[in-house]
């Protein structure tokens, strides 16, 4: 049986030789192979690989195992799945290898998983103006499952913190209740179990297994838009959870009336219960979401307040981006051993708080560097030699070839037509008038910080 | 004179860390690296580390055209590959050719690299699988990703705002172009592995006369290689300029 490993180590080897990189990352090594007497069967994450690999490399595979192997070759079949969903399936029944899909809602009904992430507490949410009435919602719904407000459909932007509620939610449910059945999904989880239900036939168990929760939280139900087929099991699903005075709780990114392709009835449903608004956090939730979450970070930081006013004054849109900035500003510190202080977390931001590096372009460069001589630009790219043009003209040129990737014919051209000869020249001489004229030396850093940060 | 042919053949470029040249990158390939490895190997062989403890399951990494992102990414796959684990490689530039079905079933690999995120980016199917592709993600911690682009998380022009916050919220890192000296250098050990020699003043026309993009210098290199080999000369300006037709 190792045998059969080896040669696949072989000719997984002579493949890595042959192919780009790039060819190799993709295709050949997300394969997992699990040999039997005679056989390989190489599995592929998904049937897009599967596909892809049998039609391109089937026929190199077969070759290169004949050539290997001095005795008979094995017969090898392309198939989708994982050793680790094998593993699962032999320990449950002994399988055949060809029918290696899992069902991921019958793999729920033998094992129920809340999906449900055990960080998101209410004692972890950060309250403010914005969503105090989402929270008192929230914190209602888990203290009285099925009976406060049902279904909670709490809707605003993205990264506002619905899915931190939710969860929450579904937390503070298992909490008082270890039996509680919760389950928490995303709207596409649904539907593909759905579809799955569907290709195997166990639909009625897909419906007894979702009709059994005490507590369904469904996230991002907008995702339910156009999916006929989807929204027709989810009514009945909603229906029967509501009947049997089970809790549901959805999120959305608009109003139910709002979300385009979705059955009136659902949005008629959606209603039935409690619909809150989460707003965008205000300035000072903003700076008390980062101190809490420098807090909980997994080497956890205190935050000077200026820096995280710093941080929320700029970043106004939404939780996440916050955080993005977080953990950027602690990456940094962690690389450089440095300590976390305004101007450092300045310097670690510079490309998420401006605007003005998202290209940095000849004309963008030519455009600054004209404003800060009080020259046109026109004036730059004219033939004028002149020392009050020619002197920024280079300075330009120079701040060019730092910044962008163009190359030097191509910096020429965009001043005027002129050669890369010129641009070769320009570069030059501002890099020695740096050395010696502190002059040029401190517009030459000017420029470059008014470009770069 | 007749030309001598060439095999067939071209000699490859592995994409390892090894073969990496850092520039100003040292920071972010080491922690790349502590990235990588699963966490049970984290804590076995570096307690002392500071950049496991950041703990992060997926990043985003930018830079612009020819910095090395697509290198890095095929070489975290090696790296990967090389400690027994499953990975796959997926360049979103060839998304034309691809389906998004791609993203579907990976979460019981290792690694994932989604490369170049900036060109898919306003393709709605695209888009939309890669928001699923995240939330599903979530619930496989023990996979990590990184997705990459040629410009910052929040300049990418998405039109699906779901997918845009989430990778906003993910640790991002700047991968910094070489020096042209760095360049040079880089040019010169690519030159030197098929037997080819580049002096430093055919180097430095290159990088004065050529684009100073990597991604379009390795093209030129493989163009020159081939053409010496074929005429059996040295890569002199003159060649180099008739080559190139420069």
């Amino acid at each position: 049986m190792s045998s059969l490993y080896d040669l696949w180590e072989m000719c997984v080897n002579r493949l890595e030789s042959e192919l780009s990189a790039q060819q190799f990352s993709t295709w050949i090594r997300p394969l997992q192979v699990i040999s039997e007497t005679d056989a390989l069967h190489l599995l592929a994450p998904n049937q897009f690989v599967r596909d892809w690999v049998e039609q391109h490399y089937r026929g190199r595979i077969h070759e290169l195992l004949s050539e290997l192997h001095t005795d008979k070759t094995p017969a090898v079949f392309f198939e989708i799945g994982s050793k680790s969903a094998v593993n699962t399936r032999e320990a449950v029944q002994s399988v055949n290898a060809e029918r290696i899909v899992t069902s991921s809602a019958l793999a729920q009904q033998v094992h129920h998983h809340s999906n449900l992430n055990v960080t998101f507490t209410f004692a972890n949410f950060v309250e403010g103006k914005s969503n105090q009435l989402a929270r008192a919602a929230s914190l209602q719904v888990a203290t009285n499952p099925g009976s406060a407000y049902n279904p909670l459909f709490l809707y605003g932007a993205v990264g506002l913190g619905k899915t931190h509620l939710m969860h929450a939610i579904g937390n503070h449910i298992i909490q008082a209740n270890p039996q509680a059945k919760v389950l928490y999904l995303h709207s596409e989880k649904f539907v593909a179990d759905m579809v799955k239900a569907l290709q195997t036939n166990t639909i009625n168990e897909f419906k007894r297994y979702y009709r059994s929760l005490d507590a369904l939280l469904i996230d991002d139900i907008q995702f339910f838009a156009g999916k006929d087929r989807s929204q027709e099991e989810f009514f009945h699903t909603f229906n029967a959870l509501l009947e049997g005075q089970r809790q549901m709780i959805l999120t959305c990114d608009r109003y139910p009336k709002e979300i385009k392709g979705l059955e009136e009835r659902l949005k008629s449903r959606f209603g039935w219960g409690l619909t809150v608004a989460v707003e965008p956090p205000e300035l000072e939730t903003r700076v008390a979401i980062l101190m809490s979450k420098a807090a909980q970070a997994p080497t956890p930081i205190q935050l000077p307040h200026e820096v995280a006013f710093f941080v929320a004054k700029r970043i106004r849109s939404n939780v996440r981006e916050l955080e993005g900035a977080l953990k950027r500003i602690i990456a940094n510190a962690h690389f450089t051993g440095r300590e976390i202080t305004l101007e450092f977390a300045r310097e670690a931001l510079k490309d998420l708080i401006t605007l003005q590096d998202k290209l940095i372009t000849i004309e963008n460069i030519q455009k600054t560097v004209a404003e800060y001589y009080k020259i046109r630009v026109a004036e730059l790219l004219s033939s004028r030699r002149t020392r009050s043009v020619a002197r920024p003209r280079q300075i330009a040129m120079a701040l060019a070839k730092e910044l962008t990737n163009h190359s030097l014919p191509e910096i020429g051209e965009a001043f005027g037509g002129r050669d890369h000869t010129t641009v070769l020249h320009a570069c030059r001489a501002i890099a020695q008038l740096r050395e010696s004229n502190l002059e040029i030396q401190e517009d030459f850093l000017n420029l470059l910080r008014i470009l770069s940060t | 004179m007749m030309n001598q042919l060439t095999l067939g053949i071209s000699l490859r470029d592995d994409a390892t860390f090894t073969n990496f040249t850092l520039g100003r990158n040292e920071a972010t390939i080491h922690f790349l690296q502590q990235f990588l490895l699963n966490v049970d190997e984290i804590n076995q062989t570096s307690s002392d580390n500071h950049e496991n403890k950041l703990n992060e399951q997926m990043i985003y990494l930018w830079g612009s055209v020819g910095c090395g992102l697509s290198h890095l990414l095929q070489a975290c796959c090696h790296y990967v590959s090389a400690h027994g684990q499953t990975s796959l490689y997926l360049p979103l530039k060839q998304a034309s050719e691809l389906s998004p079905q791609i993203l579907e079933g990976l979460d019981n690999l290792s690694f994932i690299a989604i490369d170049d995120c900036d060109v898919i980016a306003g393709q709605f199917s695209w888009e939309e699988a890669l928001f699923h592709f995240y939330n599903r993600m979530l619930s496989s911690p023990n996979t990590r990703v990184i997705f990459s682009g040629h410009i910052a998380v929040k300049q990418l022009p998405l039109s699906l705002p779901d997918l845009q916050s989430r990778l906003n919220s993910l640790l991002s890192l700047h991968v910094n172009s070489l020096e042209d000296g760095e360049k040079l250098t880089v040019l010169q050990s690519r030159a030197k592995a098929r037997g080819l020699e580049i002096t430093q003043q055919v180097g430095l026309f290159l990088l004065n006369r050529c684009s100073r993009n990597m991604a379009a210098l390795f093209p030129i290199l493989e163009k020159l290689d081939h053409a010496s080999l074929v005429e059996q000369r040295k890569l002199t300006i003159p060649f180099v300029k008739s080559v190139l037709k420069i």
